[in-house]
């Protein structure tokens, strides 16, 4: 199973400032500790596909499809997360 | 699309337009609850229809929103979105409704609550069923009907497009 | 076979008990997946009620009969997984743990499929007895989503129900499943394979916890969770046999140098298992049409409209709670003080003292207070509809950033929303909140969200004296009220309950429409709380209120001293109300103001009653009188105090029984100066300013 970091081709970003509507593949998650276990416990795992649908009227947090489920996620939990445009 | 679902399409244009119209009525009533309760607030003399126009700034903030969601249905027709064009319809008039609804309840309880006490206020009734959000909420409830009907079918019929939660 | 359940069971078990075969069953699930509804229809709704062992997290346990099987099932609360992280979990776990429920009920969401599973993995490797209801299979549906249950049953080796637990579809066939897993003789664990590398050192810590006396715990899940590295199981294996730990420590190091975190790594494999099975068993047969969820989200979280629609919806609790109710309030009072009042008076055998008891203490002070019943009903009726219909997630989304900016999560906002209607709720409700340094700051601050019981107080006084400005001056209250709940909440979390959150990941379950039968369970549920306090602690501080007015420092006064003022100031009441006084000079309230505080000490819904008695005025002509004893400036001061000084005790029961003792004289101590400093600084500035 790889786990490696795929390599920025210059096109990953993090959760928190992807753009809305877009579907995008999860790369790795950078934190520690009980805010990493809920992320992967809510599926958010490397490989895992994620879209972005909104943000909230005042900025944040994020409302986000992974595994089929709206969840909503805030803007820095979600600075955690890398993904990469599918 | 087919031509139940032009007929459709146009239903929806239809409704949008006066849910436009509705929505207006929605702010300019909004705003003049405003003016009503600055009146009171200042003491100045200036009044916009008292009788049917409470100077009340909570509902003042709710009679606005709702008139702009109403507006937005248009807004979107537009921009061709239908999805929005109809969300928009469906929340803005069931909101209209629900405060009518609650307006007229909340009414015909104070006046059982009167009534209690021993006396009957006729006036008291008929000047809660003609408050603003009363008489817009009438005015708004056969377009509720319509756009929950018109809402069904179009989804039936993936006219308002497909589920975001799939991937 | 007859279903027996729910009430029923309980009546004839007393009876049968020792003919019946009994199984323990626990309910496990995600949030979200109708866990409650499936106990609804299992136990028939009756449950009993109470605490889980040291902690506020309810215990819900019911009973079904059903032929010659007595099934007691054990609701375990929602969780997303085993960790040590959360109470709930740990609850969980140490229920299958050591109680040994004979079948665990995994409870999944057949449209939240890959998170469910998780569950199901993280569960079976407890080594218990699993049945899978696959629930919310027509949501599903509506999405295009079918799942192969029959396939998924012979991939993981248990049995699966398809279940619409709102209709009760599948119910008995649930029913059927557990009674046949209980029956089976052997249980194969459905294992996850982590890999080579971790395969084999779970193999060799297997094995040397084989040596392990006293060990109850099933040996593989242990390995799995000591290279975790759970802290409790850790501790727990220290326990018995600390030689292990020198295996574990090596495991760790070289299994980390090749895979990274292995907590991580571990959770990602099964996650990679669940999404596996579930792409295996799970296929879409249409593309979906949008959903209802989604149509509606697109405007109540619309970026612009987002705000203004939750004030709208906020304008129609409110007016729902409050002016609907309005006649039951009425009719609330005319039997309290009239219809039972006269009849106490008009009962000529019995002494003074306790007519005066029954009719100035108990009656009055009482039912002041059960005249909010129907407000507050009527307030838990709206709130819970909104909440089963999905709107309160969507609303802690919309409000979130507010509260982030003061260091809580966004759900913070449910309590204080609450707590608008009464208090108590509000503060027991704290407990979903999963985080415990966040849960125990909402519990301090929710006293300070206006509770219904202090409306009449603001508007008495804002008639008498704040003129045009009353309506201002009352709704103010409100506003002041979550302002200063927010900044104490800030200077608490960041001061005294310190800590990295557990952040503000919430899942937004899909709208649905709310069953009649739940929501009235859950309105009922929360107003009993009002009831009960009303019943027991109000009960008896009225009481002693009572006994402090008859009495003084002189000695018995008698009952005269609620109708005659001068006497009453001699009271203890009177008394106190006079050192207060004197602590409260600069804001110039007379001493009778004073001791109407200390009545609100019971509950504040007996505040304005108590400025009546002591002023010697009927409260129709209450207004007229406080006109004269308070000037705009004071008597706002008096408002903020009001809102301000101290839960009242009904409030300092549940945030005793919730957090403890300390934490509700903490409570008390807080508030009490921050309403003394509030209405200080309020009187001053005005003087300041010359409002005088």
């Amino acid at each position: 199973m790889s786990r490696g970091v795929l390599k920025t081709t210059g096109r990953s970003v993090r959760l928190s400032e992807a753009s809305m509507g877009r579907e995008y593949v999860v790369v790795s998650i950078n934190c520690n500790g009980v805010v990493k276990r809920r992320i992967l416990d809510m599926g958010i795992i490397p490989g895992a596909k994620i879209r972005v649908l909104r943000t909230a009227p005042l900025g944040d947090p994020l409302e986000v499809i992974v595994s089929g489920f709206p969840i909503s996620i805030r803007k820095s939990e979600a600075a955690c997360i890398e993904v990469i445009e599918r | 699309m087919g031509r139940m679902g032009l007929v459709r399409k146009t239903t929806l244009a239809l409704m949008a337009m006066a849910s436009f119209i509705i929505g207006l009525a929605y702010v300019g009533s909004g705003l003049a609850s405003v003016i009503n309760w600055l009146s009171n607030w200042f003491s100045l003399r200036y009044e916009v229809l008292p009788a049917v126009i409470p100077p009340d700034p909570w509902l003042s903030v709710v009679l606005v929103t709702i008139g702009l969601v109403l507006i937005s249905s248009a807004y979107y027709l537009m921009r061709n979105n239908t999805l929005m064009t109809i969300a928009t319809l469906l929340i803005g008039s069931g909101l209209a409704v629900a405060v009518m609804a609650i307006q007229v309840i909340a009414t015909l309880a104070s006046v059982v609550d009167v009534a209690i006490n021993g006396e009957l206020m006729i006036n008291q009734l008929l000047s809660g069923l003609i408050r603003v959000d009363a008489i817009l909420g009438y005015i708004s409830t056969p377009l509720f009907i319509l756009s929950s009907v018109l809402f069904r079918l179009m989804r039936k019929e993936k006219l308002l497009g497909l589920t975001l939660h799939l991937k | 076979m007859k279903l027996l359940r729910g009430e029923e069971a309980f009546v004839t078990n007393h009876d049968l008990s020792k003919d019946l075969v009994k199984i323990k069953v626990a309910l496990v699930g995600i949030p979200n997946v109708g866990k409650s509804v499936i106990f609804n229809k299992l136990t028939g709704g009756k449950a009993w009620v109470g605490n889980w062992p040291g902690v506020t997290v309810e215990k819900k346990v019911g009973k079904l009969i059903i032929g010659k099987y007595l099934i007691e099932v054990t609701d375990l609360p929602g969780i997303y997984g085993l960790t040590p992280y959360t109470v709930d979990e740990v609850i969980a776990r140490n229920f299958i743990l050591n109680e040994s429920p004979d079948v665990v009920v995994v409870i999944a969401n057949a449209a939240n499929l890959e998170r469910s599973l998780h569950l199901v993995l993280s569960i079976l490797e407890l080594g218990v007895k699993v049945v899978v209801a696959l629930n919310m299979i027509d949501i599903a549906r509506d999405e295009g989503i079918e799942v192969d249950w029959k396939a998924l049953s012979r991939l993981l080796g248990v049995e699966v129900v398809p279940t619409i637990a709102i209709t009760g579809y599948g119910i008995n066939e649930l029913v059927r499943a557990i009674i046949d897993t209980y029956k089976r003789k052997e249980v194969k664990p459905y294992v996850v394979n982590y890999g080579d590398l971790i395969e084999a050192w779970i193999g060799k810590l297997v094995k040397e916890l084989g040596r392990c006396e006293g060990l109850k715990y099933p040996r593989r899940w242990v390995a799995i969770k000591l290279l975790e590295g759970d802290e409790h199981v850790l501790s727990t294996v220290d326990g018995l046999c600390p030689q292990i730990k020198g295996l574990v420590i090596k495991a760790r190091e070289e299994l980390s140098r090749e895979l990274g975190d292995l907590e991580t790594y571990i959770t990602e494999a099964r996650y990679r298992e669940s999404l596996r099975i579930a792409n295996l068993v799970r296929s879409y047969v249409e593309v979906g049409k949008v959903t209802i969820t989604e149509v509606i989200d697109s405007v109540l979280t619309h970026k612009v409209l987002g705000i203004p629609l939750a004030l709208t919806i906020m304008y129609l609790l409110f007016r729902f709670a409050f002016e609907v109710s309005t006649p039951l309030v009425d009719l609330i009072r005319l039997l309290f003080d009239e219809i039972l009042r006269n009849y106490v008076l008009s009962l000529h055998n019995l002494p003074d003292w306790l007519t005066s008891l029954l009719a100035d203490g108990v009656l009055s002070g009482v039912g002041a207070v059960l005249t909010f019943l129907p407000v507050i009903a009527m307030f838990f009726l709206g709130l819970s509809v909104l909440e089963d219909v999905g709107y309160l997630a969507r609303f802690a989304f919309v409000v979130d950033k507010i509260f982030h900016k003061f260091g809580l999560p966004g759900k913070v906002a449910i309590p204080l929303i609450i707590g608008f209607g009464c208090n108590v709720p509000a503060v027991m409700s704290t407990r979903t909140i999963e985080d415990e340094n966040d849960r125990k700051v909402s519990a301090l601050i929710a006293p300070l969200s206006s509770c219904s019981a202090r409306l009449p107080v603001y508007l008495a006084i804002a008639g008498a004296v704040m003129g045009n400005y009353a309506g201002a001056a009352v709704a103010s209250m409100y506003w002041i009220g979550i302002l200063l709940a927010l900044i104490v909440g800030l200077i608490m979390r960041k001061l005294m309950f310190k800590g990295p959150s557990m952040g503000f990941i919430m899942e937004l379950p899909p709208y649905l429409v709310p069953r009649p039968a739940d929501v009235l369970a859950k309105t009922w549920e929360r107003t009993r709380k009002f009831l009960v306090k009303a019943g027991t602690v109000i009960l008896g501080g009225v009481v002693i209120v009572w006994l402090l007015s008859v009495t003084g420092p002189s000695g018995y006064l008698g009952p005269q001293a609620l109708t005659n003022t001068s006497l009453l100031e001699k009271s203890w009441i009177g008394f106190l109300g006079h050192v207060i006084a004197y602590f409260t000079l600069p804001m110039g309230w007379d001493w009778r103001a004073c001791s109407a505080l200390l009545f609100g000490l019971v509950a504040k819904e007996i505040v304005l009653g108590s400025l009546g008695v002591l002023y010697g005025v009927s409260k129709g002509s209450l207004v007229a009188t406080l006109a004269h004893v308070f000037t705009p400036l004071t008597g706002f001061a008096y408002m903020v105090f009001i809102l301000l000084y101290v839960p009242c005790i009904g409030t300092l029961a549940a945030i005793k029984s919730e957090l403890g003792l300390k934490y509700a004289l903490l409570a008390l101590t807080y508030q009490v100066t921050l309403a003394y400093v509030a209405s200080l600084v309020i009187v001053g500035i005005g003087k300041l300013i010359g409002l005088g």
